[in-house]
C-alpha cells in the first residue's frame, strides 16, 4: 500500500523497560491497597485514642521478638528484588533469577514468623477490639505477602525459562514494585501496632 | 514487520486507503454471537454493556421506588410490611446509587474515551471487560437476595447496631457486604483503567488542555474511587468479621466496640463517591452544552480546575452526614466550612455553563433540553444541600424528607437528566440513526414536570416533620397531601423514563429513526470525526490534533498548528495503539493491544464463586474458587509474544 511518509524518530514496540503499562497500572493498584491500609490505620488509632478503663493495648505493649526479625526479611527481600530488577536490565540472569529467589525466600521466612508471632498471642481474635485490630491488620498484611508469593514465584519460572532480557522485563518490574509496597505498607504497621504504644 | 522487534519507524499513509480499512476491520472485529460477547474486549461493545445493564438497574431501582411511593400514597396502608418496606428501600438506594448511577457513566467514558482522545482502545482492554462482567456478577449477587427474600435491610448506608448480628442475624447484611465489597472491585480495576488510559493512550498533541471536559470529569472520578473505594471495603470486611467471627468493632449487645466508627469510615467513602456519580455527567453538560450553543465553553481551564477541586474538596466534608452524632462544635464548624466551600467550584461550574448558553445561539434539541434543565435542577438540589451545610439548620432537617428531596435532586437531577441528554446526543454516534425528537420533547417535559410534582413536595412533607425510612404514617399529621403529590409525581416521572424507552425501540430497534451520518449536531470534538456506528479499529490511521475542537478548527481559528486527521500513523502489525507522553501528548511508545480473550469472564465467575461460597458459609467453595481464580489470573496474565511481553528468542 501506498505509505507517504514516515514518523521520525524510530519508537519502541509492546512492553519496553519501564514505558510498559503494566508498570503503571501496578503503581496505581498500589496506591488504591496503600488507603485500604490507611484506613484500617485510621481505625486503629480511633480506637487508640478514646478513653480507656486499663492499659493501651490491654496487655501492654507488644514485644519486638518477631516483629523486629519481619521487618528485617522485608527489607532484605525489597533489597533483593532491587538486584534482580537492576540485574535483569544490565542482561545478568544470575542476579535476576538468585534475587528473585532471595525475595521468595524472605516473603516464607516472613510468613513463618508472622504465624509464630500469631500463635505466640495469649488473646484471640474476638477477646477484644485491640485484639481484633491486631489480628485483622496483620492478617490483611499477610494475605497481600501471600499474593507476593505467588507473584514472584510466577516471575521466577517465567525468568528461569528465559523469557526476559535487558529490554522486555516488565513482569519482574511489576514484582519489584509490589515488593516495595508490601514493604512500605509492613514499615508502616510495624510503627502504628509496635512503635506507637511505646511513645505514650 | 516481526513481533520480536524492539523499535520501528512508524509509518504515516493516508486515511482512505480501502485496503488499509479492510486489513484493520478483519485485525479488529470480535467474533460474532454469544461466545464473541463473551470474550469481547472492545471498548465499544463493553460501553454497550455497561449502558444496557446499568440501564436494567435503573427499571429495577425504579419499579421498587413505585411500589414504596403506592405504600406512602396515602396514610396507614398495608401494601407492604415494615420489613418488606425496609429491604424495598435499602436495595433501591443501594441499586440506583452503585449500579447504576456510577457503570452507567462508566458505559459512556468505556465507549467514547479512546474515540475523544484519538486511539483505538483503552490501556487494559481485557481489564476493562473484566470490571464489566464484576459489576453484572456482583449486581447478581446483590439480587440473590432479594430472589430469597432476604434482601439487606438497613439502608444504603447500614449503620450498625441494627446491621450488628445479634439484631439482624440473617444473611441479608452479609449480601450488603460482601456484595459492596464484590462491586468495589469492578469500581477499581475500571479506576485503573480509565486513570492509566488518560495517562497513556492519546493521539499525538492530545495534551491535558485538549482534554474534553467529560475527560477531566471521568478522571477526577476514577482516581477519586482508588482512595475511596478501599474505605467502605474496609468497613464492610471488618462489620463482616465482626458478624462471622464475633470480632469488636462496632458494638452490638457489648460496649466493647465503636458504632460511629462505621459512620466515619462509610462516609467518608460516601461522600466522594457522591461526586464520583455527578462528576462525570457535570463533565458531559460542559461538552454538550457547547454543541448545541454553538460556541466552545465559556472558561475551560476554570471548569476543569473546578471539576478535579470539587473532587478534592469532597474528601473533606464527610462529617457534615454526621452532624447530629454528638461530635465537638470545633469539628462540626470545620467540616460546615468545607461542605459550604464546595459550593464555589459549583457555582464557577453554573456561571460558565450559563455564559456558554447567554453567549451562544442556542438550538433547542431534546439533548439541548435535558442539559438545560439539568442546571435548574442542579441549582435547587445545590441550595437545598447549601442550607443543610449549616450546622443549626442540618440539626433541624436531618434524617427529614428533606433530605431525601436533596439527595433525589442532586442524583436525579445531576446524573439521570445529563445520561438521557447525552443518549439524545451520543446514541446516533452509536447506533448510526438519530432518536425522535418530537416524542425526545414529550420525554423531556414528562420528566421535568414529573420530577418536580413528585420531588419538590418532598422538601414541604421535611419541613413539617415526616421522617425519612418509615414504612407508613397517621392521618392526622398534615402529611397526606404532599405525600399523595408526591406518589403522582414519582408516575409521571416513570412515564417520562418509558417515553425514552418507547423512543429507543422505535428509532433505533426498529430501525425508523433518520440516519444520523458522522456528525449530526456538526460538533466539534474527535468522536464524530468517525463514521456512525465507528469502525471496531476506531481510527484507520491515528489522528494528530492541534487544539480542542478538532473539527471547528477552521472556523475558530484556534490553536498553534492544525489537526491532521486525512494521514496519521498507520499502526496496522496486529493490535497496535499510540503511546504517548502523560502531559504533552508527545509519541511515546507503540503499544501492542491483546485480543479477545475468556480469562475475564472466567476471573469475574471464580470471584462469584467465593462470594458466593463466604455469604452462604460454605467455606470449601470460597477455597476452590480462590485456587481456580489464582490459576486463571496466571494464565491471564503468562507474557506472551504478540503482544511485546517477552524476548525475540522466545518470538
Amino acid at each position: 500500500m501506498a505509505k507517504t511518509f514516515a514518523y521520525e524518530p524510530p519508537l519502541p514496540v509492546g512492553s519496553v523497560g519501564p514505558r510498559a503499562s503494566g508498570a503503571w497500572a501496578i503503581i496505581f493498584i498500589g496506591m488504591s491497597e496503600a488507603s485500604l491500609f490507611a484506613y484500617l490505620f485510621f481505625s486503629y488509632y480511633y480506637f487508640a485514642i478514646q478513653p480507656h478503663s486499663g492499659p493501651w493495648p490491654p496487655g501492654g505493649p507488644p514485644s519486638f521478638l518477631y516483629a523486629a526479625p519481619q521487618t528485617a526479611a522485608m527489607l532484605l527481600g525489597s533489597v533483593a528484588a532491587w538486584w534482580a530488577q537492576t540485574g535483569v536490565a544490565r542482561a545478568a540472569r544470575g542476579a535476576l533469577l538468585l534475587g528473585l529467589a532471595a525475595t521468595l525466600v524472605m516473603s516464607l521466612a516472613f510468613l513463618a514468623l508472622q504465624f509464630a508471632d500469631w500463635f505466640d498471642k495469649p488473646f484471640s481474635i474476638a477477646t477484644d477490639s485491640y485484639a481484633s485490630l491486631y489480628f485483622i491488620i496483620t492478617g490483611v498484611h499477610l494475605a497481600h505477602v501471600v499474593v507476593g508469593v505467588v507473584i514472584v514465584a510466577a516471575v521466577l519460572v517465567w525468568s528461569a525459562l528465559g523469557y526476559f532480557g535487558p529490554v522486555r522485563h516488565a513482569p519482574v518490574t511489576v514484582a519489584a514494585i509490589y515488593w516495595y509496597f508490601v514493604t512500605g505498607i509492613w514499615l508502616a504497621l510495624f510503627f502504628t501496632l509496635y512503635v506507637t504504644p511505646y511513645l505514650t | 514487520v516481526s513481533v520480536a522487534e524492539h523499535q520501528r519507524v512508524a509509518e504515516v499513509a493516508p486515511s482512505n486507503l480501502p485496503s488499509l480499512h479492510k486489513k484493520l476491520h478483519e485485525m479488529w472485529e470480535s467474533e460474532p454471537g454469544l461466545l464473541g460477547w463473551l470474550s469481547t474486549v472492545d471498548h465499544k461493545e463493553i460501553g454497550i454493556m455497561y449502558l444496557v445493564t446499568a440501564f436494567a438497574f435503573l427499571t429495577a431501582g425504579g419499579i421498587e421506588a413505585l411500589i414504596m411511593r403506592l405504600q406512602l400514597a396515602g396514610p396507614n396502608q398495608h401494601l407492604l410490611t415494615p420489613e418488606q418496606y425496609n429491604e424495598l428501600f435499602t436495595m433501591h438506594g443501594n441499586t440506583m446509587i452503585f449500579w447504576y448511577a456510577f457503570p452507567i457513566l462508566s458505559g459512556f467514558s468505556n465507549y467514547f474515551w479512546p474515540l475523544l482522545l484519538g486511539s483505538r482502545d483503552m490501556a487494559f482492554p481485557r481489564l476493562n471487560a473484566f470490571s464489566y462482567w464484576v459489576f453484572l456478577c456482583s449486581g447478581i449477587f446483590f439480587y440473590c437476595s432479594l430472589a430469597i427474600g432476604m434482601a439487606p435491610n438497613d439502608g444504603w448506608f447500614n449503620y450498625p447496631p441494627y446491621a450488628s448480628q445479634p439484631f439482624n442475624p440473617g444473611p441479608n447484611i452479609d449480601f450488603y457486604l460482601l456484595g459492596q465489597i464484590f462491586f468495589g472491585i469492578s469500581t477499581t480495576a475500571g479506576a485503573v483503567n480509565f486513570v492509566v488510559t488518560t495517562l497513556r493512550t492519546r493521539c499525538p498533541g492530545m495534551s491535558i488542555n485538549r482534554f474534553p471536559i467529560v475527560i477531566w470529569g471521568t478522571l477526577s472520578a476514577n482516581a477519586a474511587a482508588l482512595f475511596a473505594v478501599p474505605c467502605v471495603s474496609v468497613a464492610c470486611f471488618l462489620l463482616w468479621t465482626d458478624r462471622q467471627w464475633g470480632t469488636h468493632f462496632f458494638g452490638g449487645t457489648t460496649d466493647n466496640g465503636q458504632p460511629l466508627l462505621w459512620q466515619h469510615l462509610f462516609w467518608m467513602f460516601a461522600h466522594p463517591w457522591v461526586y464520583m456519580i455527578v462528576l462525570p455527567a457535570m463533565g458531559i453538560v460542559s461538552d454538550g452544552i457547547p454543541v448545541f450553543c454553538r460556541r466552545p465553553l465559556v472558561g475551560y481551564t476554570a471548569v476543569a480546575l473546578s471539576t478535579v477541586a470539587t473532587m478534592m474538596i469532597g474528601f473533606g466534608v464527610w462529617v457534615h452526614h454526621m452532624f447530629a452524632t454528638g461530635l465537638p462544635v470545633l469539628g462540626l464548624s470545620f467540616f460546615a466550612a468545607s461542605s459550604i466551600l464546595i459550593s464555589l467550584p459549583s457555582g464557577v461550574q453554573v456561571f460558565s455553563w450559563l455564559a456558554t448558553i447567554w453567549t451562544g445561539r442556542p438550538v433547542f434539541t431534546t439533548a439541548f433540553m435535558f442539559f438545560a434543565g439539568f442546571i435548574f435542577l442542579f441549582v435547587i438540589g445545590g441550595l437545598s444541600g447549601f442550607m443543610t451545610g449549616s450546622v443549626p439548620v442540618d440539626w433541624q432537617l436531618t434524617d427529614t424528607y428533606w433530605v431525601v428531596a436533596h439527595i433525589h435532586y442532586v442524583l436525579i437531577g445531576i446524573n439521570l437528566f445529563p445520561v438521557i441528554g447525552a443518549l439524545y446526543m451520543w446514541l446516533p454516534k452509536m447506533s448510526g440513526r438519530l432518536l425522535d425528537e418530537r416524542l425526545g420533547r414529550w420525554n423531556f417535559w414528562v420528566m421535568f414536570v414529573g420530577f418536580n410534582i413528585g420531588f419538590f413536595p418532598m422538601h414541604i412533607a421535611g419541613l413539617l416533620g415526616m421522617p425519612r425510612r418509615i414504612y407508613t404514617y397517621p392521618a392526622d399529621v398534615g402529611w397526606n397531601t404532599v405525600n399523595l403529590i408526591t406518589t403522582i409525581g414519582s408516575f409521571i416521572l416513570a412515564v417520562g423514563l418509558l417515553l425514552f424507552i418507547i423512543n429507543v425501540v422505535q428509532s433505533l430497534v426498529l430501525k425508523r429513526g433518520k440516519i444520523a451520518g458522522p456528525n449530526p449536531w456538526d460538533a466539534g470534538t474527535l468522536e464524530w470525526a468517525t463514521s456512525s456506528p465507528p469502525p471496531p479499529y476506531n481510527f484507520a490511521v491515528i489522528p494528530a490534533v492541534a487544539s480542542r475542537h478538532p473539527l471547528w478548527e477552521k472556523r475558530l481559528q484556534e490553536g498553534d498548528g492544525e489537526t491532521v486527521l486525512d494521514r496519521g500513523l498507520v499502526l496496522d502489525d496486529h493490535h497496535e495503539t499510540l503511546g504517548v507522553t502523560a502531559l504533552d501528548g508527545e509519541p511515546d511508545v507503540i503499544l501492542k493491544m491483546p485480543s479477545e480473550s475468556y480469562m475475564p469472564v472466567l476471573e469475574a465467575l471464580c470471584l462469584s464463586a467465593l462470594f458466593a461460597g463466604l455469604v452462604a458459609h460454605l467455606w470449601w467453595l470460597a477455597l476452590a474458587a480462590i485456587i481456580a481464580g489464582t490459576v486463571v489470573a496466571l494464565a491471564w496474565l503468562w507474557p506472551r509474544a504478540e503482544v511485546g511481553q517477552i524476548e525475540a528468542a522466545h518470538g
